[in-house]
């Protein structure tokens, strides 16, 4: 029933009760509006009373309320196409990032230039002009949000070739060394060639140091995946960066690096590493956790090396020339180009050492063992001098992506083989040292060298060296050291007379002669840069001839006696227009290569 | 060389007063204008601790612009200390706050003394925020002061506090 009368109701009714909600709500509306209109009428009235009392109470409050919607709007600007706030702010900012680079300058030139020698300060103020104006021109042509973001970062610009070429010197001289935890940067230890050249506050030349490395490192990991900063140039002296697993090496050196010196500086720190691992890599900052004075010994090695600048067109192999806002003035060197990398390198050395180790457990006797790693394949060379051991070596390395090149030989071919390296070894040696060192080989297979040879650090290389080719064989050294010859005779101008004062020094050097009598001796003559080059060679020649007759006066054979002469100043004369008093010289050797 | 060195970091978004804080403890000094770092800079404090001399090498890395651009972590890493700086007067405290501790424990051991300031406290004495959960997350956070780099208030206290942690472990 009661659905039959819904039914009808609908039918009857349904427009008039709609009609009638329409109605009610529309009433509502009007009232709601209404009462909201006059509630916005009358609180307009008071809202800026309203405002001002509230600020006067607390602006705290209401500073707190606006701030959000104030940067709200600000970063909707600032990462929007609009560039009105850029236009505000422009000048205001790069003004600001001028004035930083202004008071860097001072800082980072403090820090650092104990280190840097007086050429420096002028190249690092030279560096920063250009890096305003570079910073200047970006400023006014792009300025863009991305800069009021500091995005900054890096920068490229070149120093004219002119400026390096003036940088380039013939010796690497190490002065400093840093050794350095890798992670916080914190220096472990420092040693200086002198005492009195000791840098101020190493701890923050290390800090910086690292600072620099990170961030460029950062910076070209984004190009080149497989690059590290390895060196660091200034003025005429480089920062040579060797890094290991948890430290690195600073080196700081007087000229340029060459390949000889990193090969030393990486075998150096991996000395270091393989005596002072754990206590080095858990190195907290307390310098009693760590043996400063062995480390410092095995450092201290690099400071006597000299090794010789070969390559003169270094330049050329150069990769592009970087600089960076904040610290990063230097001119960077990433490690590609030297076919130097550290992280690789790790990982060779370490498949190296498993695969020697390996060997050695398995009792194989290998001589003139050689490794080679070229990418992913290892190659190992040598001499077996049983079938047996080699075939034990093929197993060993089976599965492996080991190349086995080593063969097997009888005795008498070994000995061959010796024989022909240690003439070719000392040959190309006593060229280089005018030594007259010689080998036997006696009965029971030891090897003796003889001779003589006069510097002393020579002397340690040659028996370094060959101890580590020969490490299979027993060594003698039986080599004589001959004195140095340290003075000189000085001439007044054009003249070769030799004055009365130099009698004690011919006296010593007769000495000498008498005791090692089997020696000859090289004289010879140089003059200043002045004067015509035909008088100055024969005026050389006249020098050297009349200390040749005062030595024969003295009773020295005259065939012991070579001479030589040059119309120039010794090679040693670093600057020839200053000291043409000490160019006018005769100098003394020991000329061993020739005698009997 | 026989001090003990320890390394300090300052973190966090840019212009909340890492520089100012820095420069506050080691020159004792303040400035109005807002100088923002590019990269990082370092300083160095010596404090005694007792009967220590510790040498603090403080880094100040400059400071992230948004949530999306980090800065370089390698400048975080072997740090002994990180302060962690929050102005009291910018939006988004404790998400910041996280975002920076993220970013340093997951290139440092997680057992490193953190301590977080709360700067610009001069700006708003009332200033008052509970971030007791975000102290439950990180049990090495040491703990949080309201500083002020401008009225000198905390600075010192913070540091010393910190550097005492730091010789603990
Ligand atoms: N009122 C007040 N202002 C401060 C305080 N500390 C810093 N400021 C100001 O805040 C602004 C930014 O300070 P900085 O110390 O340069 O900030 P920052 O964290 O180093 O910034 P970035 O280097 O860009 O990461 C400057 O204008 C300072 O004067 C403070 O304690 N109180
Ligand atoms: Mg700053």
């Amino acid at each position: 029933m009661n659905k039959e009368f819904e039914k009808l109701r609908e039918l009857i009714v349904q427009k008039e009760i709609d009609q009638l909600d329409d109605i009610i709500l529309r009433v509502k509306n009007i009232e709601n509006s209404q009462k909201r209109d006059i509630l916005v009428k009358s609180l307009s009235k008071i809202i800026v009373e309203i405002l001002v009392e509230n600020i006067n109470n607390d602006e705290n409050k209401i500073y707190s309320v606006v701030h959000p919607f104030v940067i709200k709007g600000l970063k909707e600007e600032l990462n929007g196409t609009n560039d009105e706030i850029s236009k505000i702010l422009g000048p205001l900012i790069s003004s600001s990032i001028k004035e930083q680079v202004h008071k860097e300058k001072d800082s980072i030139v403090d820090a650092l230039y104990p280190i840097m020698g007086n050429m420096v300060s002028k190249y690092v103020t030279n560096a920063f002009k250009n890096m305003m104006v570079e910073i200047n021109y970006k400023l006014q042509d792009t300025l863009s949000t991305e800069i009021i973001q500091r995005k900054i970062k890096s920068k490229i610009y070149k120093i004219s070739e002119a400026e390096l070429l003036i940088k380039e010197s013939n010796f690497a001289k190490v002065n400093s060394i840093f050794l350095i935890h890798k992670e916080s940067g914190m220096l472990i230890l420092d040693a200086h060639r002198e005492d009195n050249k000791k840098i101020d506050e190493p701890e923050m030349v290390a800090s910086m140091l690292s600072a620099i490395k990170s961030f460029v490192n950062d910076w070209i990991s984004n190009q080149d995946k497989m690059s590290e900063v390895s060196e660091i140039e200034y003025g005429n002296s480089s920062i040579l960066i060797e890094s290991a697993g948890s430290v690195y090496l600073a080196v700081v050196i007087d000229g340029k690096s060459d390949f000889n010196l990193q090969e030393e500086i990486s075998f150096t720190l991996s000395k270091v590493i393989l005596n002072h691992a754990i206590e080095i890599s858990e190195y907290d900052g307390d310098p009693e956790t760590i043996k400063s004075n062995d480390i410092i010994k095995i450092l201290s090695t690099l400071f006597y090396n000299k090794s010789k600048n070969k390559n003169k067109n270094k330049l050329e192999n150069k990769f592009p020339i970087f600089s960076t806002i904040l610290l990063i003035f230097f001119i960077l060197t990433p490690l590609s180009w030297s076919g130097f990398n550290s992280y690789k390198e790790y990982l060779i050395k370490k498949a190296e050492d498993s695969i020697i180790s390996l060997i050695q457990k398995n009792n194989i006797k290998i001589y003139d063992f050689k490794i080679q790693t070229d990418n992913k394949i290892i190659e190992i060379e040598g001499i077996v001098l049983n079938q047996n051991e080699k075939d034990k070596l093929n197993i060993l390395m089976l599965n492996t992506n080991v190349v086995n090149s080593v063969d097997c030989v009888n005795y008498s071919f070994l000995n061959q083989y010796i024989k022909l390296q240690l003439n070719k070894i000392l040959f190309d040696y006593n060229n280089k040292y005018g030594s007259n060192i010689s080998y036997i080989i006696n009965n029971d297979n030891k090897i003796i060298l003889k001779g003589s040879i006069i510097d002393i650090n020579a002397k340690n290389e040659l028996a370094n060296y060959l101890n580590k080719i020969f490490k299979d064989y027993k060594l003698e050294f039986n080599i004589k050291l001959l004195p140095k010859f340290k003075d000189r005779i000085y001439f007044e101008v054009s003249s070769f007379e030799i004055s009365e004062k130099y009698n004690i020094i011919l006296d010593n050097i007769y000495k000498l002669l008498k005791i090692h009598n089997s020696y000859k001796i090289r004289i010879t003559g140089y003059t200043d840069i002045q004067g015509d080059t035909l008088f100055n060679k024969n005026l050389s020649f006249k020098r050297a001839n009349s200390v040749k007759t005062e030595l024969i006066k003295r009773g020295i054979n005259k065939k012991s006696i070579i001479i030589s002469f040059v119309a120039a100043p010794p090679n040693d004369i670093l600057d020839t227009l200053t000291q043409k008093n000490i160019s006018r010289c005769v100098a003394f050797n020991w000329e061993i290569n020739s005698s009997e | 060389m026989n001090k003990k060195q320890k390394k300090i970091i300052l973190i966090g978004s840019f212009s909340v007063g890492k520089t100012s804080l820095i420069r506050r403890f080691v020159e004792n000094s303040f400035s109005d204008k807002y100088i923002s770092t590019i990269g990082m800079k370092i300083s160095k404090k010596e404090i005694q601790i007792k009967d220590e001399i510790l040498m603090l090498l403080i880094w100040d890395i400059e400071g992230a612009v948004n949530k999306v651009k980090r800065v370089n972590k390698t400048y975080m890493r072997g740090a002994s200390g990180v302060i962690i700086v929050s102005d009291i007067s910018s939006i988004g405290i404790k998400e910041d706050l996280i975002l920076h501790l993220e970013d340093f424990y997951s290139v440092n051991k997680q057992d490193i003394p953190a301590i977080i300031a709360f700067n610009k406290i001069d700006k708003n004495k009332d200033f008052s925020i509970d971030i007791s959960d975000i102290f439950d997350k990180y049990p090495s956070l040491l703990a949080s002061f309201k500083t002020s780099a401008k009225d000198s208030l905390n600075v010192e206290n913070m540091f010393t506090l910190l550097s005492k942690e730091m010789l603990k472990s």
